[in-house]
């Protein structure tokens, strides 16, 4: 990774940014900015920042303008960073987006367009997931499941952000070992109420007095913890695709899911 | 005989002059339980009150009586100000999102008499745009900004007085030196100190003329050479030495000494360019408050490389200790540790933790912590984490009860990994870095149980003992201070947006109110016409209620 932000701080011919500065413009990206874009900078629809591409703006002074001036008439409020600051988030952004080159150990991936439809029908993926507009909510959204996502960092320079080919690792990972890895936001719990019932779903959100789920049946569902027997991590729905796909079909349902990056109209 | 004449001639004076609040008052505030005039409500900094309207019976019968609110904020900034209220009149600071904005208001009603409006220049901060409250005294509110400036303000006007930018030392760039506290008031001084422990400043503590503004003394966080305690800093690592400073000390007067927490050491994560103890770094020092020498301190952290600043309010009390009374400073520090110091010499009476702690193991005679793990560039896991067991949110202590209470972040860690760095001016100095499974932003929703590691809680210590004698346990972590009154009342608040009322004595919920944001100022409590009012800041505004 620290290859990749020195080369891609020689690129840089208006602004030379040093791998400090740049974790500085991620810090600052995390703390000001993700909590509209995300911390993968894809929460707003339309909007993917660590793609290198920008609607609204075609160079990097573009970018940092629109961060100290904000965008009227739009959610995007203006900041009040150094133009040295904001020009470090765009760095922190293109660092990311930069990253997306795909480096020597990117596995060679099948056909994206066969994939989607392994995506749509042999795998029934759409029974849970969601991309776009089309398919179930219950499962975690994978419309931007390509994109690279940094982790969360406020002091200190980022860990690397995930390469293609470690995202490609992961995807593969998440196909053959459902649960081998699942992040806290897509965790299933089985919540036991007192009367005998139950109620099984994603955690949304836990505080001191209550337990919110997302059901199977797409039902936003609060349960107060007095209510509560018992709530406990379950294993993921998802199946494992590990005989279900042929070599050839998990590769292209790869480079399908590697092609989604939070762009779909 | 002679003092009570004074004093009545002191008010007469103030009368006349129009002074609203001469210090004699803020001195005395105890006796005037209905306003709150400090950070902490004295200069003790307890945050106990002495109104007695709440109770435990009735506090379920609390509801909301007006809000103030403040512009949307960033993502990281949050509502820290204490409110001061005096004669029914509040004085509360909104957040410089851009602008600060000071406003008197009429404590009953929250309508607004007028607006003082200020915007700072360009400012470096690591954790936000924070504010923790202006401080009053006399006819004029003292506001510290994040441009450096420390401003007067009319009380009765909103009008400007004066505007001064306070010099900072050649360390750095002149942006890196903030002012996030609400500056202490002794007698005619302001005294004050600048945050920017990120960004290799050299701390300070200053004082200046409460009528002029002018420097009135300067005490060095980080000694020069030939000052005591330069020893404690190899070769030139004192210039970038950190040692900031983000919540306002306290005052004794019998002893006219100021009690001041000081931050984290430059760079934060990595020790070795910096070799010794670090002085005055992570410590309380006792200032003389008319010279600002130094009279003794206590190092809570030496030569750290946790990040855990003592950036805490120090808590007086004057407590039965093992048979005989005794002045005492209590603490509980962001290092994990709850603290018991004599406030007039300095000495170790207690060290105690009060969430898991690893990094060290005990003390040594002299009341020095023994470090128990070193750091390396591969990482090492330390209990509390990063943000610390407790951080810059204010403690309680309930002369009642004889409980001091703590909002705290339980069974944390981080992975702390060291690196060599550069100074470079203007950017972090921090030399490494931890690992923050919980950001410093607040969520608005969270999906870590409790029996992951991580949760919130308020506990109950007795400071005779150092033991923990009640927890109320949160589901997430907390960043709200504590409240406490004679009617056995905690106060207090959480991430989560609750803001609750617990029993002094058991930590037993008695009342909540769901605020849709988080609590991050400490709540202050007061009276207007007979009425007690309770206040807290949660999200991007200020919540007031009091019993229908």
């Amino acid at each position: 990774m620290l290859t990749t932000i020195l080369t891609f701080t020689l690129l840089l011919a208006q602004h030379a940014f040093t791998p400090d500065e740049i974790a500085e413009g991620g810090r600052f990206y995390q703390s000001n900015c993700a909590s509209c874009h995300g911390s993968a900078g894809d929460q707003v629809p339309g909007v993917a920042l660590m793609s290198g591409k920008f609607r609204r703006a075609s160079t990097d002074d573009d970018v940092a303008r629109i961060i100290r001036n904000g965008i009227p008439g739009t959610a995007m409020q203006s900041f009040t960073f150094s133009e040295q600051q904001a020009g470090t988030i765009v760095a922190y952004l293109r660092s990311i987006s930069g990253s997306a080159t795909p480096p020597p150990d990117m596995p060679q991936l099948g056909d994206a367009a066969r994939g989607k439809a392994i995506f749509e029908g042999k795998g029934q993926c759409l029974t849970c997931h969601r991309v776009g507009e089309n398919g179930s909510r219950v499962g975690p959204d994978l419309t931007s499941i390509g994109a690279p996502r940094p982790p969360l960092v406020f002091f200190g320079p980022p860990p690397p952000a995930p390469t293609p080919a470690a995202i490609v690792q992961q995807l593969r990972q998440s196909l053959l070992e459902p649960d081998a890895e699942v992040t806290p936001a897509n965790r299933t719990f089985r919540a036991v109420l007192k009367d005998g019932s139950s109620v099984t779903g994603r955690l949304l959100n836990l505080d001191t007095f209550a337990v919110q789920l997302f059901d199977s049946r797409e039902r936003l569902i609060t349960i107060p913890r007095t209510d509560l027997r018992e709530f406990t991590a379950v294993k993921s729905p998802m199946p494992s695709y590990r005989d279900k796909l042929s070599a050839q079909e998990m590769s292209d349902l790869l480079a399908y899911l590697m092609s989604l990056k939070g762009q779909v109209k | 005989m002679k003092l009570r004449l004074t004093l009545f001639l002191l008010l007469i004076a103030g009368a006349i002059y129009g002074q609203q609040v001469p210090f004699e008052r803020i001195l005395n505030a105890n006796k005037e339980p209905q306003n709150w005039l400090t950070y902490g409500g004295t200069l003790f900094n307890q945050r106990y009150s002495l109104l007695t309207q709440i109770t435990t019976d009735n506090v379920k019968n609390l509801e909301l009586q007006w809000v103030l609110q403040v512009r949307a904020m960033d993502g990281i900034t949050k509502f820290e100000a204490t409110p001061i209220v005096v004669d029914g009149i509040m004085y509360v600071v909104k957040p410089p999102v851009p602008n600060y904005e000071v406003v008197a208001l009429d404590a009953a009603t929250g309508r607004i008499f007028w607006t003082y409006t200020y915007n700072p220049g360009e400012a470096r901060t690591c954790c936000g745009r924070n504010s923790k409250g202006v401080a009053i005294q006399g006819d004029r509110l003292y506001l510290a900004t994040i441009d450096a400036h420390l401003i007067a303000i009319d009380t009765k006007t909103g009008r400007e007085v004066w505007n001064n930018k306070v010099e900072s030392p050649a360390t750095g760039t002149p942006i890196d030196y903030s002012f996030t506290l609400m500056p202490l008031v002794v007698k005619d001084k302001v005294i004050l100190g600048p945050a920017g422990g990120e960004y290799g400043v050299r701390g300070y503590i200053a004082a200046f003329d409460a009528k002029t503004g002018n420097e009135k003394w300067r005490f060095h966080v980080i000694p020069e050479p030939g000052e005591p305690g330069h020893e404690t800093w190899g070769g030139d690592s004192w210039v970038h030495g950190g040692g900031s400073i983000w919540t306002p000390g306290s005052y004794d007067p019998e002893l006219n000494l100021t009690y001041w927490g000081t931050g984290n050491a430059g760079p934060d994560w990595n020790g070795d360019p910096r070799p010794g103890d670090n002085l005055y770094t992570c410590s309380v020092v006792a200032l003389d408050a008319d010279t600002g020498k130094v009279r003794w301190h206590y190092q809570f952290s030496p030569h750290d490389e946790f990040d855990y600043d003592s950036t805490q309010v120090p808590v007086l009390a004057d407590i039965e200790w093992q048979g005989r009374p005794r002045k005492v400073m209590m603490w509980a520090n962001r290092n994990g540790v709850f603290y018991v110091l004599d406030r007039a010499t300095g000495e170790f009476l207690l060290g105690k933790p009060f969430v898991k702690v690893t990094w060290m193991n005990g003390f040594d005679a002299k009341g020095k912590p023994i470090r128990a793990v070193q750091t390396s560039s591969s990482g090492v896991l330390v209990y509390p984490g990063n943000q610390g067991g407790t951080n810059w949110y204010n403690p309680a202590f309930n002369p009642r009860t004889g409980l001091f209470y703590i909002p705290t972040w339980e069974d944390t860690s981080s992975t702390f990994t060291k690196r060599e760095q550069e100074f470079k001016a203007g950017t972090v100095f921090g030399g490494g870095g931890p690992t923050i499974p919980v950001g410093l932003t607040p969520l608005n929703t969270f999906t870590r149980t409790e029996d992951e590691g991580y949760y919130g809680s308020i506990k109950a210590v007795d400071p005779r003992t150092g033991d923990i004698k009640w927890m109320y346990k949160m589901a997430q972590v907390t960043d709200s201070g504590v409240l406490t009154t004679a009617t056995n009342l905690v106060f207090a608040g959480g991430r989560e947006g609750y803001f609750f009322a617990l029993d002094a004595r058991d930590g037993k919920l008695l009342w909540k109110s769901m605020l849709g944001g988080q609590v991050a100022n400490g709540p202050i409590t007061y009276a207007v016409n007979g009425t007690q009012y309770v206040s807290a800041a949660a999200g991007n505004g200020l919540f007031t209620f009091a019993l229908r």
